[in-house]
């Protein structure tokens, strides 16, 4: 590519993917490491533009999540993560009860779910992907990842079943009756 | 409401940046002082980063699988000891010949005893999916070798994946896409999931080259014990004896109205599993979206099994400029 042309394709990639790249980071690592993950991001992607793909959203994560594990201390990820699962725990202000009791039981239960699950849910869910390329991201085919995010799914289910803020467990009969018979 | 919209609607505001933070500038900056790489690529990416996998060296190009045969798929894996592939070993038969049905904390527990049993063997998988509810379609057939199925942290590791689409000119033959062979050395528990420097031989069928490079590359795949310990954690399921291809079976399944559905046949001989069926859902929870199965064999690590993790560069392929990751 001639220089212009790609430093004009690279801004036009930062402009549209900057925030997704940024939400999948914070969903990963926290707030605290987000913006540096973002910046090697495209760090990388400015070197490797020439063979970005013509949907670059799931490479960019990709790297992101290869950014993620190998740029930063586990226990600083950690650290970082944690702080953040707690603040959606924490509660947003709002004029209504019962929309604070949902969202609260929705995202405490996602928080206390592993991490392979919380990525799978929140990679549709939140950050907008086609279940072809959520698997991409992940790494693995599309019908592993489908598979994953069923048992994904029930595990939510289970724990917003379980949870004392779950205004909803009317709805989610069909989790309750699944209870582990094998224990 | 769907699980997956409570948990779009959930979305935390915090994922999104905070005004007056605007990092633009600054990260258009360090991009762009950076000199840009040259052409790279990256075998398989686009498909999977995470891998398992493995075939026979003399089956070359289009091979003709027929649909019934994967309709049984374990009968797939007879054909190929009649044609040369390696038996699978005999295990000595545990004493669950009987009519019952074993309890649940019983066979657990048997099954995990039985699969880490095989730590030092060769897994070796065939997975076939479908995707009827899909528009884009996903039919595939993937043969996959590991030795060692459960490796230690530091043990050198090998890996073959075959790749097998539907062929142009008939809806009951697969035809040879991709073959990968992959050698790493197995990382600490800490970096599992990471990527690691991995040396790949990659056969591309469609162009009819191959090459040899080494790449970062994540194996974020399950071992079968992993994924039966998955599965078990999934939730409730029932068991029963039944027949599959003729063979009495011990059959768990795990499923419910609208969340799909997940199957394990284990031979009560050997308290091993020897398929799988699983049948996804959509985002909105619809029903067979994607369906696979997964014939498993256990291989011992003999000279003629483990000439099976090579990748086959078939005669007149050419070899592509080396790559460097």
């Amino acid at each position: 590519l001639d220089d212009l042309v790609a430093i004009e394709r690279f801004t036009g990639l930062y402009d549209r993917y900057r925030n997704l790249v940024y939400a999948y980071a914070v969903s990963r690592a926290g707030r605290q490491l987000a913006d540096e993950v973002v910046s090697e991001v495209f760090l990388v992607a400015w070197r490797r533009l020439e063979v970005l793909p013509g949907d670059p959203l799931p490479w960019l994560l990709v790297t992101a999540r290869n950014v993620i594990g190998s740029e930063f201390r586990a226990a600083a990820r950690q650290e970082s993560l944690a702080a953040e699962l707690s603040s959606w725990c924490s509660g947003v202000a709002s004029d209504i009860a019962d929309e604070v009791s949902e969202r609260q039981a929705v995202l405490g239960a996602l928080a206390a779910l592993p991490e392979a699950d919380r990525e799978l849910l929140t990679l549709s869910a939140w950050h907008g992907l086609s279940p072809r390329d959520a698997a991409s991201v992940v790494g693995c085919s599309a019908a592993t990842y489908f598979v994953r995010l069923h048992r994904a799914r029930r595990r939510l289910g289970r724990a917003m079943a379980g949870s004392p803020e779950s205004e909803h467990r009317h709805e989610m009969a069909g989790q309750q009756e699944r209870q582990p018979r094998w224990t | 409401m769907d699980i997956m919209d409570l948990l779009a609607q959930a979305r935390p505001g915090s994922l999104d940046p905070r005004p007056g933070t605007d990092r633009r500038a600054s990260d258009l900056a360090r991009a762009l002082a950076t000199p840009r790489a040259g052409v790279t690529a990256q075998p398989g990416a686009d498909r999977r980063l995470g891998v398992r996998r493995a075939l026979p060296p003399a089956r070359v190009v289009a091979i003709g699988t027929s649909v019934a045969a994967l309709a049984g798929i374990a009968g797939v894996v007879v054909a190929l000891t009649a044609t040369g592939m390696p038996a699978a070993r005999p295990q000595p038969a545990a004493a669950r010949a009987g009519t019952a049905v074993p309890p649940p904390g019983e066979l657990k527990n048997a099954i995990l005893t039985a699969l880490n049993s095989t730590d030092g063997d060769i897994g070796y998988t065939v997975m076939t999916e479908t995707c009827p509810g899909d528009k884009d379609g996903c039919d595939s057939l993937q043969k996959d070798w590991n030795y060692p199925i459960q490796p230690q942290a530091g043990q050198e590791v090998h890996v073959r994946s075959l790749f097998l689409t539907p062929s142009n000119t008939s809806d009951t033959q697969y035809t040879y896409a991709d073959d990968t062979q992959y050698t790493y050395t197995e990382p600490s528990a800490a970096k599992a999931g990471l990527p690691t420097r991995t040396d790949i031989i990659f056969v591309e069928y469609g162009s009819r080259t191959w090459s040899d490079t080494t790449a970062q590359v994540a194996f974020t795949g399950g071992t079968m014990k992993e994924n039966f310990q998955e599965f078990l954690a999934t939730g409730g399921f029932t068991t029963q004896k039944t027949t599959l291809n003729g063979q009495t079976m011990l059959e768990l399944t795990e499923h419910s109205t609208n969340e799909g559905e997940e199957i394990w046949w284990v031979d009560p001989t050997t308290d091993l599993p020897v398929q799988t069926y699983s049948q996804g859902v959509g985002m909105n929870g619809e029903p067979g979206l994607v369906k696979m199965q997964t014939d498993c064999g256990f291989l011992p690590p003999t000279p003629v099994n483990m000439a099976e993790l090579k990748a086959v560069i078939p005669p007149g392929f050419t070899q592509t400029p080396t790559i460097q990751k």
